[in-house]
């Protein structure tokens, strides 16, 4: 019999089981609500109550609404990072580089963080270039920057692979010609002079004479190429003063064929096959004592993982404050109803059943739940947004937080355990004596 | 009394049906060969998680020793329904099961079948897999078919618990 549920549930669209997720987790709130208030009307005068205290309420509200929000925030931040940083390395099939750390090589390569690495010599390049079924192998030779900016010596080929045809401008077509990623601060038409290194270090001096211009703006990619400088390999390797890829008799080409006596070095090269089947080929055939090939994609879902195992011990902490958070405001709760235990001794006094009175008590700490719940969705969405834009600013990977279906479970779990624990404060309030709470 | 049939029943049915499912399955614990060779082509580490699924993943390690390219195509076995070649493709930051219709491996190459690249995919699996069972699968190549022990790994397992090691 479970077979058979586990068969319907695994038949039934992402979309849909997550709905009924929500609805099963919303439901003992649901039950819990229409059991207490059955054939009761606790509503007007819960809104009064909510009024007489309306700034202790207020303030319930919103330390709900915060452990809430750090809740919802943590999730939607964590998942739109780990899109974001999937997304700006999407173009990226397959790198292949002297054997080394993945891990480097993909912030390097990928993420044009500035590392040292070793080189792919000019006949392991051209091994790759001439593999079976490679549409495109294209040296990716960082180093180089303009204030701040990495200048990436690359061909035409890869320009066109990361970010389509350009906005603005022309294709660089000749060493001392460059294109701008979509965030460089530099117009069409304007010259600059990169330096050897990047950051603190770089030295200004070193290629002083190897003035570029920008023919070309790309499109935006939302990855740290946004803000790269893309020069042609051949230009990259002039400037430290090696040979430039090509023959003495083709030293003008610009771009492949690459002639491997001489062919300088590049430390990866992006190789993006015909197939996705040919690229499991070609990682199988450049994983070598001297080559390292990996997919960038898996690299960063292993990275990914292990963010996922810190996001689930962080979540813990986060359900176990908005519990505590929660369990305060119905500590406070119990205390408020003593202050106004007179006016429900009254209620009861005048006639009303105790199950009325239990109705308004638990309905009025419902509505303080729920309110603070939904504004907690609304401040850790807002928080997410923040946090993502400074992200992206900093890191030039665009990062965008969304709502989901993990934060709508979380705040749907969140209400139904504690109205569930409401119910607390409204028996505590059942058990007062009339006559003494009339008299004080 | 027919009440009291039909429980014996049930109960008969409950004892001899998994036994029966495992042979039909061709599970058994015997000790598994971690190496199978076939002219110069050798698989070796073949490793699947536990589960109660309907789908698992094959991994191992092919290590081409001959002097010619030779291609994975797929394979079958009695444990599942269906066997297929599949890349593992993590584009967009979450994993995609792609079919793939084979993949060529080059004279003195490996190809890792891993759960970052690539693996052999078990659907419509005939019994569920419990750790420290082991499930024959017929790997197939294009230079002939060859017979693999899978060991079946954790529920969580990332690697084949024997890897590392030299055969």
């Amino acid at each position: 019999m479970p077979d058979i549920f586990l068969d319907l549930w695994q038949d039934l669209a992402p979309g849909t089981q997550d709905a009924l997720i929500l609805v099963l987790l919303l439901l003992p709130a649901i039950l819990i609500g229409l059991f207490v208030t059955a054939g009761y009307r606790p509503l007007a005068l819960v809104r009064s109550l909510l009024w007489r205290y309306r700034w202790t309420n207020l303030m319930f509200v919103a330390l709900i609404a915060v452990s809430v929000g750090l809740g919802v925030g943590l999730t939607a931040q964590e998942r739109g990072l780990r899109q974001g940083t999937a997304r700006a390395a999407e173009k990226f099939d397959l790198i292949v580089s002297a054997s080394g750390s993945e891990i480097t090589m993909l912030f390097a390569a990928v993420y044009l963080q500035p590392s040292d690495v070793p080189l792919l010599d000019g006949a392991a390049y051209d091994r790759i270039a001439k593999a079976d079924n490679v549409q495109l192998a294209a040296p990716i030779a960082f180093g180089d920057s303009y204030e701040g900016a990495p200048v990436v010596g690359t061909t035409p080929q890869f320009v066109e692979h990361l970010s389509g045809a350009l906005t603005e401008g022309r294709m660089f077509a000749r060493s001392g010609e460059a294109v701008a990623g979509a965030s460089v601060d530099l117009p069409v038409g304007a010259e600059f002079v990169p330096a050897h290194g990047s950051g603190e270090g770089a030295d200004h001096e070193a290629h002083a004479g190897a003035k570029t211009r920008i023919t070309g703006k790309m499109a935006a990619t939302g990855s740290p190429w946004d803000k790269a400088i893309l020069v042609p390999v051949e230009a990259v390797w002039e400037v430290h003063g090696l040979s430039n890829g090509h023959a003495p008799e083709r030293a003008e080409q610009i771009g492949p064929p690459f002639d491997p006596e001489y062919f300088p070095g590049t430390p990866a090269v992006l190789v993006r096959a015909e197939a996705l089947w040919a690229n499991y080929a070609l990682k199988s055939e450049f994983t070598t004592d001297k080559t390292m090939a990996f997919f960038p994609g898996a690299v960063l879902a292993r990275l990914h993982s292990l963010m996922g195992d810190i996001r689930q011990v962080m979540s813990l902490m986060a359900v176990v404050t908005q519990v505590l958070v929660t369990a305060g405001v119905l500590t406070g709760l119990v205390v408020l109803v003593r202050l106004f235990s007179r006016r429900l001794a009254l209620l009861r006094a005048l006639g009303a059943p105790r199950r009325f009175v239990f109705a308004v008590v638990w309905s009025y700490a419902a509505v303080l739940i729920a309110a603070g719940a939904l504004l907690g969705l609304a401040a850790g969405f807002a928080a997410s947004g923040i946090i993502s834009a400074e992200i992206s600013r900093r890191t030039d990977i665009l990062v965008q937080a969304s709502l989901s279906w993990p934060e709508f479970h979380l705040i749907a779990g969140f209400v139904s355990l504690t109205v569930f624990l409401a119910l607390l404060p409204a028996l505590l309030s059942l058990n007062r004596p009339v006559i003494p709470d009339l008299r004080s | 009394m027919l009440v009291k049939f039909a429980a014996s029943f049930a109960l008969l049915a409950s004892l001899s049906v998994p036994a029966l499912s495992e042979d039909a399955a061709g599970h058994h614990h015997h000790e598994a060969e971690h190496v199978s060779e076939l002219g110069g082509v050798r698989i070796v580490h073949a490793w699947t998680r536990a589960t109660d699924g309907k789908d698992a993943l094959v991994f191992f390690e092919l290590e081409n020793g001959s002097d010619k390219t030779v291609t994975l195509l797929g394979g079958e076995s009695e444990a599942a329904g269906a066997v297929a070649l599949v890349g593992i493709d993590f584009k967009g930051g979450e994993a995609k099961l792609v079919p793939l219709p084979q993949i060529p491996v080059k004279p003195g190459s490996e190809l890792h079948l891993d759960p970052e690249s690539v693996g052999l995919q078990l659907s419509g699996l005939t019994a569920p897999l419990h750790q420290g069972d082991v499930i024959e699968v017929e790997v197939e190549l294009d230079l002939g078919h060859l017979d693999v022990d899978v060991e079946v790994e954790a529920a969580g397992a990332k690697g084949h618990s024997h890897a590392g090691h030299s055969h």
